[in-house]
């Protein structure tokens, strides 16, 4: 119990009077441990992550505790405060592609900086260092002055790990961050993301649409169907049954065909 | 080889394809006939007729060569001096109107506008001065500032805020948002957004933008200069006052090449940023 950084419970987001995309998902996220979500297109994923650092809104009455504080009812600035502990990692990168790698690496500290050193870029030389030093710990000590947008897929998403990484997350949401990647790039960076749960010891929450990636690599499982947890449980645990009731729909919308 | 039906099995199978292209015949028939209606009534209204042009066209070039040539260089420093605040005039006068309309289209930009009051403001306000010419502001403006450096100034500030405020916020909305969202996910605040994502990812094309700013103030400056009274418009409008033919061909040679320039130095700017 006390081991939760992250402990969600009835989160509901309606977006339309008739399109519920998540009707009371209740979950916990421990300490040191890689959690997938899983499930079908549509299943509301990415609502799920985007409501745990309130890139959208959740409903009146969802509750996420966060590090001891119920992130649903925060006001903007204290709000700014848990972002800048929650790193977040995206399926298109979402770099700022005129950039070098090491500037959108030094983007993740932002949140600890006054307005004005934030808008002129002074990054403390601490912070510098730090990321050079990230970037290096990611294989890109040679791609730290190259423009993102001469960057391969896998070593964007690299560099999008690093900014995650370099916030001091306590967590890090990964929505799809392996969906527009190739089988060897997406090895590459499921091995990091593993290496930073076990080593540096931050819980990853990780949305993926191939079952056999969360198989090899997750803690524990989470298998969602039209806005809710249909399945939670240890990789072993995950059989074709399960997943006949996760994908239950489009399986058959497939078979049909 | 497809062997077709008979062609009245294929008139009733088809019964519109023939209609179709009447249709479209007839369509651009009275769409020219309109067309020509409408430039003969115009030529009429003024006294146009395509004939004695030709037939006076060399009593004109006499004439035309009559009274401008020479050129007279005798002016040619008072002319460069002119025209050197006439080049001054459109960089300043773009560049407060570009960054004028960058601010502007933060504020209105689907992706960076955030208070609702401020975006319909705005718009409007931009909208409207894009809307009313450079000439009818100088006239109207010269009531408020007295005729002079000043007002071609204002003048012009305003054309390119006006044209380049909607320019900059169609460039922000087709931005890429996903940087942005990245940046709020990370804790980061409105302006070190702006400042971070937007505005680099924005930078060449508002650059290259700002440079035709300044190359289109360059050639309106010789009208607006003539109204408002600056640069060498000015002086082209007390050359054609005094009937000083010579020394204005010569200032308009002038005019012409600083022009050409400018569309070079802007060419190859653009060139090396984008
Ligand atoms: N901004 C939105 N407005 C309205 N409906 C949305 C919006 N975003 C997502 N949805 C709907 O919510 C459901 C869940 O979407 P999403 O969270 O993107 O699913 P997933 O990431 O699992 O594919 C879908 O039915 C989708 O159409
Ligand atoms: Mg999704």
């Amino acid at each position: 119990m006390s081991n939760a950084v992250l402990s969600i419970n009835n989160l509901q987001k309606t977006y339309a009077p008739n399109t519920k995309a998540l009707k009371g998902v209740s979950f916990d996220v421990n300490k040191g441990e890689l959690v997938s979500v899983i499930g079908p297109s549509g299943a509301g994923k990415s609502t799920l992550f985007r409501c745990i650092n309130r890139m959208i809104e959740p409903d009146q009455g969802s509750s996420i505790v966060f590090n001891g504080l119920d992130i649903v009812d925060l006001n903007r600035d204290n709000l700014k405060n848990v972002r800048k502990h929650i790193g977040m990692v995206f399926q298109h990168y979402n770099l700022v592609y005129r950039l070098t790698a090491i500037e959108n690496v030094l983007h993740g500290r932002l949140g600890y900086y006054s307005t004005l050193k934030g808008i002129m870029g002074l990054y403390s030389d601490e912070d510098v260092l730090k990321a050079g030093e990230l970037l290096d710990l990611l294989g890109l000590s040679e791609r730290k002055y190259f423009k993102c947008s001469n960057l391969s897929g896998g070593q964007k998403q690299r560099v999008g790990i690093a900014r995650a990484l370099i916030q001091d997350p306590t967590l890090i949401l990964c929505d799809e961050p392996i969906a527009s990647l190739d089988p060897q790039s997406s090895k590459v960076i499921m091995d990091y993301l593993k290496d930073i749960t076990k080593q540096m010891g931050i819980p990853c929450l990780v949305n993926l649409h191939q079952v056999e990636v969360a198989i090899n690599y997750s803690d524990r499982i989470i298998g969602v169907s039209a806005g809710s947890i249909v399945f939670e449980g240890t990789p072993g645990e995950v059989t074709e049954d399960v997943i006949k009731n996760i994908y239950g729909a489009e399986l058959n919308d497939i078979l049909q065909k | 080889m497809i062997s077709y039906k008979s062609k009245s099995e294929l008139l009733a199978k088809h019964p519109f394809a023939l209609n179709f292209f009447k249709k479209r015949l007839l369509r651009f028939l009275l769409i020219t006939a309109g067309i020509l209606a409408l430039a003969s009534v115009g030529a009429r209204l003024v006294g146009f007729q395509i004939l004695p042009i030709f037939l006076k066209l060399p009593q004109a070039l006499t004439r035309f060569f009559k009274l401008y040539l020479p050129p007279d260089f005798s002016e040619v420093s008072k002319l460069f001096e002119q025209l050197w605040l006439t080049v001054l005039l459109a960089v300043c006068s773009a560049t407060v109107g570009v960054i004028l309309a960058y601010f502007s289209a933060l504020a209105i930009s689907k992706t960076t506008g955030k208070i609702p009051v401020l975006r319909i403001g705005i718009r409007f306000l931009a909208t409207l001065i894009r809307n009313i010419p450079s000439a009818i502001w100088a006239i109207t403006l010269l009531m408020a500032f007295w005729f002079g450096e000043f007002l071609a100034f204002i003048v012009m500030a305003l054309g390119t805020y006006g044209f380049m405020t909607r320019v900059f916020s169609d460039m922000i909305d087709e931005t890429n948002t996903n940087s942005i969202e990245a940046l709020e996910a990370t804790g980061a605040s409105y302006w070190q957004i702006i400042a971070q994502a937007v505005f680099p990812e924005t930078l060449p094309v508002a650059v290259s933008w700002a440079l035709y700013a300044v190359e289109s103030n360059i050639r309106s400056s010789t009208i607006i200069g003539m109204l408002a009274g600056g640069g060498v418009g000015y002086l082209i409008g007390i050359y054609k006052h005094f009937r000083k033919f010579e020394l204005l061909f010569t200032a308009v040679i002038f005019v012409v090449i600083t022009i050409l320039v400018a569309d070079q130095v802007s060419t190859q700017i653009r060139k090396r940023i984008l």
